[in-house]
């Protein structure tokens, strides 16, 4: 995955995001399913990067990222929350939880974060659960795990102000 | 009380008071309000937000907290004025009722009591800051800016207070670069928002429009 954009002087990258999604699964093509009524959930990774504007960590992140979604996530259980250690040896931060996404239907999401400069990576993993095929947590995290950024971003950061 | 939702904002600003005719504030929420209006909020899609008026008083911010609360206000936003520049405030003090007149309430904003509890905003206010080009501070005053920020924050609220500069005598205010500025404030507080971003994002996008089957 390798992009390449000449921009005129002047332009800062700020953020980007890239979403992966799974593909069409083969076991709701039975037209009788409810599911193929409406377009069903489908698992995806979401990447996104954001450069911060103040200093931070990946913990302080992740505090604020859990204390928010505590408040506003509907039905939250199987919750997992601490440090995760990226393939790279960067010490990031997790948070997993199960909740409710229709009356009839939970969903899983897993969440990464790392900080690498000024730079903070959200990788989100969304699931339904019950519904087509389903990652195991393990082979979620190893994803998760195999995120490095660009070289360059880790170096810039020295200007963050406290 | 129903559960807060980050994507519902409320601001808070106060009406004139002590004889005045306007309130810089006042005059910045109407700003916004048109901004709404023309779509040109800087907040996410499906995010709702509303403008409540504050009085001068304890019963106003008792019903405005109630308000907030009952509605769900993930986010509070307070605007007061003040003479200076535009800045976000981080700290709320327990100072407890101001004085009822206005101009006692000022002749005792050098009383700083040292045990009164300190509150700190959890919205991002170095970024909102940043994203409007205003100032940051550590000190809302002894009037009812402290006092309803104070409340806020002590009632479990997210909330965030930003002073506009009141101009003197109610002339050479920049409501419009107010405006623009608690506009970007807005804008950043969603931004900053991250957790539940990330979970909007995964959810939205287990619904693709343009599934690629």
């Amino acid at each position: 995955m390798a992009l390449a954009l000449r921009l005129p002087a002047g332009f800062q990258p700020v953020a980007g995001e890239w979403v992966f999604r799974a593909g069409h699964d083969p076991d709701l093509d039975d037209p009788r399913l409810v599911h193929n009524l409406v377009h069903h959930p489908l698992a995806n990774f979401v990447l996104h990067r954001r450069r911060l504007a103040s200093a931070s960590s990946a913990e302080q992140e992740r505090n604020r990222m859990e204390a928010e979604l505590r408040k506003a996530v509907d039905d939250m259980s199987a919750i997992e929350s601490g440090p995760f250690a990226f393939d790279d040896g960067v010490v990031g931060q997790l948070f997993a939880f199960e909740f409710r996404l229709l009356d009839e239907l939970r969903a899983e999401q897993v969440h990464g974060l790392r900080l690498d400069g000024v730079w903070l990576s959200t990788i989100t993993y969304t699931a339904p659960l019950g519904v087509g095929a389903r990652l195991e947590r393990a082979e979620v995290k190893r994803c998760l795990a195999s995120f490095t950024p660009p070289a360059d971003d880790r170096s810039e950061g020295a200007d963050v102000p406290a | 009380m129903s559960p807060l939702d980050p994507n519902k904002i409320l601001v808070g600003y106060f009406g004139p008071f002590g004889g005045k005719r306007s309130n810089a504030a006042e005059e910045t929420a109407k700003k916004l309000g048109a901004a709404k209006e023309a779509g040109t909020l800087e907040v996410p899609a499906g995010a709702t937000v509303e403008f409540l008026r504050l009085d001068r008083d304890a019963a106003s911010v008792d019903r405005f907290i109630a308000t907030a609360k009952a509605g769900g206000a993930g986010k509070v936003l307070l605007l007061g004025e003040s003479l200076g520049p535009l800045k976000v405030e981080t700290l709320a003090r327990d100072r407890g009722l101001p004085p009822k007149n206005v101009f006692i309430s000022a002749g005792t904003a050098f009383l700083r009591r040292a045990s009164a509890e300190v509150l700190k905003t959890d919205a991002p206010a170095a970024a909102m800051a940043e994203a409007a080009g205003a100032k940051l501070s550590a000190d809302a005053g002894t009037d009812y800016c402290n006092f309803v920020f104070h409340r806020a924050l002590r009632a479990g609220l997210s909330a965030v207070f930003v002073h506009v500069g009141s101009g003197l005598f109610e002339h050479f205010r920049d409501v419009d670069g107010a405006a623009r500025g608690v506009n970007a404030m807005i804008g950043a507080w969603f931004e900053h928002t991250h957790g539940l971003a990330a979970h909007a994002r995964g959810v939205s996008a287990m619904y693709p429009g343009d599934r690629p089957d």
